[in-house]
């Protein structure tokens, strides 16, 4: 079974359509990465999943069930959690906080001893976060803020873990620290959906990838396919 | 010496009532951007049904009090749930107003309950008035000033050491980050009502001894409500405390050495300076409102 279905999938916003009749499928436990030009959709796309934008129509499935009419804040208890585009932190509260209400979902099954626990973990994979995990999120540097993003998305300890863009104006020594953290988490079996600006090394560690063209499926192929792709190539690798 | 002395405990009890007429719109505020000019209503709410039910029902005192206060709250629930959660463009205008239609609507039905008398009840405690300098001050100001202490000491500790208060501020920073980490929005909304109401209502039982209460205190008591709020800055719980007690003082103050009929004009003059001279400090930027639409 495909951990995610997306079935005709389109998505408007106003009269502009963001997303036109998409379908796209992937499997448990790889790492796929959406990539394409800026405004493709990608974005939407992410968006859509979590439920924060409406679809016009299609139906997405995770794990053979129909998630399309379910709230943004219940999908992270089935497992789906989002890195957002800007990050999107609580800038005002603590390095701590942040995590903290990354799990807020799972205070009450999970209690506050296990949620310290997933912290320790998050601090494990991010010790920099652990040193500063009583500064205010919006002090942090850059590559900061991203490891506390992720951090927090961690928090609930997903099945499915989506990031927009998370190297977005990251050095580059940064960006390589934060693929090399999705790769260690999809080593431990958790199942990535990224998208990427930088397709090639987007591409390198992709089991699986998407292209959007203007809210359209262009291609769609291994990684080292889509490498190889002499098209691809041309629009997204620089020649 | 002693009159001075007598005009500033009188205005720390009626400031006393606009610092929780502002911590009740910060709360609605901090959770939502909107400004509830219905505030005012939960005040008198409170008062009037502490009244029906300690005088008219006889009932005891603390049943009484937690049943007003339970009351007001259950009415901040259904405004929350008739007027705004149905409201499907949140546009912050049009909240604002909704807000006001419900303070009218409030008021048709209080005076319709209540009619237009004045109403009040034993103070908490008896006993004499308490002699300082000459200056007398009666206990139930003390019951007013104790209580909205602790309604501020209790109000920072929720939104500072509870997860449910941090989540409610994160809301309102960013309600899309707060979806997506797993707090429910629309809750946090119905919570920030339903708080903000029980405030009002709060302050409504401990004031009406002192200053009676009628079914139209509303509008002034959230004029000046509002002035504190964004006194201190809206959003910031401490800033509304110290710009509800500077507008009481300077109201008896005004009330006292100059004419008892301009003191309604002290807060509508404060607001109109920040007006003029910050306009953008109360709502913050554009950007900011953005933002924060939930
Ligand atoms: N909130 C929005 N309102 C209106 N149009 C939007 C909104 N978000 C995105 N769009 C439009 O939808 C298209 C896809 O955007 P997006 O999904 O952000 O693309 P990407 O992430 O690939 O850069 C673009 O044309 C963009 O202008
Ligand atoms: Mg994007």
């Amino acid at each position: 079974m495909m951990l995610m279905e997306i079935k005709d999938l389109t998505v408007s916003y106003g009269g502009i359509k963001a997303l036109r009749s998409l379908n796209i499928a992937f499997e448990e436990k790889s790492i796929v990465s959406i990539i394409g030009a800026n405004g493709a959709g990608k974005s939407t796309l992410l968006n859509t999943i979590m439920n924060l934008v409406p679809a016009e129509s299609g139906e997405i499935f995770f794990q053979g069930k129909r998630i399309s009419d379910i709230k943004s804040h219940e999908l992270i208890k089935l497992g789906i959690s989002l890195v957002p585009e800007g990050r999107m932190l609580f800038s005002h509260l603590t390095v701590r906080d942040n995590l903290h209400l990354g799990a807020y979902a799972f205070f009450r099954t999970l209690g506050k001893k296990e949620v310290r626990k997933r912290a320790e973990r998050v601090y494990e994979l991010f010790p920099i976060l652990k040193e500063r995990r009583d500064q205010i999120a919006g002090t942090l540097s850059g590559g900061q803020q991203q490891m506390l993003a992720i951090g927090r998305a961690l928090m609930a300890d997903p099945r499915l873990l989506m990031l927009d863009e998370p190297s977005m104006g990251l050095a580059p020594m940064l960006v390589k620290d934060i693929f090399n953290v999705i790769k260690h988490l999809n080593s431990q079996s958790m199942s990535i959906l990224l998208i990427e600006q930088n397709a090639r090394a987007a591409l390198k560690m992709s089991h699986y990838a998407f292209v959007l063209e203007s809210g359209r499926l262009a291609s769609q192929g291994t990684g080292a396919s889509l490498l190889n792709d002499e098209k691809i190539k041309k629009a997204y690798l620089g020649g | 010496m002693s009159v001075f002395l007598q005009f500033l405990f009188s205005g720390l009890t009626i400031g006393a009532v606009y610092a929780m007429v502002g911590l009740g719109f910060n709360i609605i505020y901090n959770a939502t951007s909107i400004i509830n000019l219905a505030q005012g209503e939960f005040v008198v709410i409170g008062g009037l049904l502490m009244w029906l039910f300690s005088e008219s029902m006889k009932l005891p005192f603390l049943i009484s009090a937690l049943l007003a206060i339970l009351f007001t709250g259950l009415i901040g629930l259904l405004m929350e749930r008739l007027t705004i959660r149905p409201v499907k463009k949140k546009d912050l205008l049009l909240m604002i107003m909704i807000t006001i239609a419900v303070s009218i609507v409030l008021r048709g039905l209080l005076m319709f309950k209540f009619g237009k008398d004045p109403y009040t009840y034993n103070p908490f405690t008896e006993g004499d008035p308490i002699n300082i300098y000459g200056a007398y001050i009666q206990q139930q100001t003390l019951w007013v000033i104790g209580i909205t202490s602790l309604c501020i000491i209790l109000m920072y500790l929720f939104f500072n050491k509870t997860m449910l208060g941090k989540a409610m501020k994160a809301c309102a920073v960013d309600p899309t980050a707060a979806r997506i980490t797993g707090i429910n929005v629309e809750r946090m909304v119905m919570i920030s009502f339903v708080m903000s109401a029980m405030m009002g209502a709060v302050a409504g039982i401990a004031v009406t001894p002192i200053t009676l209460m009628e079914y139209d205190r509303g509008p002034m008591l959230a004029v000046k409500g509002f002035c504190a709020a964004i006194m201190g800055g809206l959003g910031r719980g401490r800033g509304s405390v110290i710009g509800g007690f500077i507008i009481g003082i300077l109201e008896s103050l005004t009330a006292g050495y100059i004419h008892s009929g301009a003191k309604d004009a002290v807060a509508l003059i404060i607001m109109l300076i920040i007006l003029f001279f910050r306009p953008a400090g109360i709502f913050g930027s554009k950007t900011i409102i953005d933002l924060r639409r939930f």
